[in-house]
């Protein structure tokens, strides 16, 4: 009998797969038919009841994905199939015992209860991300057009955004955020950690003021920067330049736009990696700190001589999340160019999005080409974060 | 206990097979069918855990997956059935306990 059951759990889903790809073409909607049959094939080869419980739950899926009646009913015979698998299974295993390996079962509870989460992270997330990758490669009327109306292009995407002056001037302004911006927040944020660590009072409540910005959604927190503090006539700043009977200076203007962004992104921002700061600062033990002091340290020796050389590691980590916030960088630069994309403030994401939903009617949607930003976007984060790790080494703290 | 709990699980089963009907929903139609499938094995193999298991969690996903195919209503009506479906599966399976607990041999 579970020879039988094994054989139409594997079948069946192979069969609604296949009437599927006929009748509607292959789509993601196949997945769990083609998970189900594989379970199924796992499942009667081991005789596990765990792996033929995981195939009876994908095949009850398949009823929902499969859009066509007739695969829909095959998906729900191979449901009833999986549930008989899944009774022959337990019955052979109580008439075996002595074939039951107690690890295997476990292995096979711990894969049961991983697969869901495996599953929806393959097409949740591994989806798109090849989907993207091919996407670059290809010429398409629209980003959701079906495969057969793709056209093979080769690297002609990357060469047309390489080409563009836009996309070179997104990079470079992304080279700058990442660059100066990277300098002065991690300052600001490892300054900020080594005072608020030193033992000074009201810690708790500088650390909460510092992170505030984090807590503010960054929309409000542009919009407060642009109208209180920017702002040509009521502008705080150039109130302050009126008081001391200076010229008011245009801070939105197109020079100056992009340092205006620039410091109330680094603003917002300090908050955030001063607290990964902190946090690796309190991991040093206070022995050090205490040995230090003996021996007649100051201060300002003990955090160059202990607390930097001490926070390698965490200096990698923060380096990382600026790298990826740096190469993600948009709502700031939508904030401060809202109807129009300007030169001055562009970054790569912005022309990513332009590029693949353009807003003007003149402008032709490219879903390649901006796939192949993504790409090279995804490629500059690797490449930062494969740097830092060969310049950067984690120095474990040995007690 | 467990004749009850094959009764409710039955009949919300069944009702939903019934409403899936008004309008014809096709997946409805599968899934409820499925459920009473289940609800029928889990009675005629009572000292089966899995199938209880099975048929509790296939209730809950049968509302997860078609919630945002229903009416108000009908999500209304779905959550009170596949609630009534969970509770007969946990009360079959309390029953079976009950008779093993006071004597009753597993097959």
């Amino acid at each position: 009998m579970i020879t039988i059951f094994g054989i139409l759990s594997i079948a069946l889903p192979l069969l609604a797969l296949v009437l599927q790809c006929v009748f509607a073409g292959f789509s993601i909607l196949c997945i769990p038919s083609i998970a189900a049959a594989i379970f199924a094939a796992v499942a009667f080869w081991k005789k596990g009841p765990v792996l033929s419980a995981v195939t009876f739950f994908l095949s009850f899926i398949q009823i929902c994905t499969l859009n066509i009646q007739l695969t829909a009913i095959l998906g729900l015979l191979s449901t009833i199939a999986a549930v008989f698998l899944m009774l022959e299974c337990e019955r052979f295993q109580e008439a075996h015992p002595e074939l039951i390996d107690p690890k295997a079962a476990t292995k096979h509870m711990i894969i049961g209860f991983i697969m869901p989460c495996v599953i929806a992270l393959l097409v949740m997330y591994a989806y798109p991300v090849i989907r993207t990758f091919f996407m670059s490669f290809f010429n398409m009327p629209n980003i959701s057009a079906p495969i057969s109306q793709w056209e093979f292009v080769g690297l002609g995407k990357y060469m047309k955004i390489f080409q563009s002056q836009a996309f070179i001037r997104s990079l470079q302004n992304m080279l700058m955020i990442w660059v100066i911006g990277g300098i002065i927040t991690l300052a600001f944020a490892l300054l900020f950690a080594v005072i608020l660590t030193s033992g000074i009072r009201g810690k708790k409540f500088f650390r909460a003021a510092i992170y505030m910005p984090n807590v503010i959604s960054a929309v409000a927190l542009a919009t407060m920067w642009i109208q209180y503090i920017f702002n040509q006539q009521y502008g705080m700043l150039n109130s302050l330049i009126k008081f001391f009977n200076g010229t008011p200076i245009n801070w939105l203007a197109t020079d100056m736009k992009f340092w205006a962004m620039l410091a109330s992104f680094i603003f917002g921002a300090v908050g955030y990696y001063m607290l990964i700061f902190i946090s690796g600062i309190e991991k040093i033990p206070a022995d050090l700190y205490e040995a230090a002091t003996i021996d007649g340290a100051s201060k300002a020796q003990q955090a160059f001589k202990i607390t930097f050389p001490l926070l390698k590691g965490v200096t990698k980590t923060n380096l990382t999340f600026w790298t990826i916030n740096t190469a993600t960088f948009y709502l700031w630069s939508k904030m401060f160019s809202p109807v129009d994309t300007e030169a001055s403030v562009i970054v790569p994401v912005m022309y990513l999005y332009d590029t693949a939903f353009p807003s003007k009617g003149s402008q032709q949607a490219d879903a390649g080409a901006a796939a192949a930003v993504g790409i090279v976007l995804a490629i500059i984060i690797l490449a930062v974060y494969l740097i830092m790790n060969k310049l950067i080494k984690d120095d474990d703290i040995e007690l | 206990m467990g004749l009850a709990g094959f009764i409710t699980a039955l009949a919300a089963s069944a009702l939903s097979l019934v409403i899936s009907f008004i309008p014809v929903q096709f997946t409805n139609i599968l899934l409820s069918l499925f459920l009473v499938f289940l609800s029928i094995m889990c009675r005629v193999i009572p000292t089966r855990t899995s199938l209880k298991a099975c048929l509790a969690a296939c209730a809950v996903l049968t509302f997860i997956f078609r919630f945002s195919y229903m009416t108000l209503i009908g999500k209304l009506l779905y959550a009170v059935l596949m609630i009534a479906v969970v509770v007969g599966a946990v009360l079959m399976h309390m029953g079976t306990n009950q008779y093993i607990v006071k004597g009753g041999e597993k097959e």
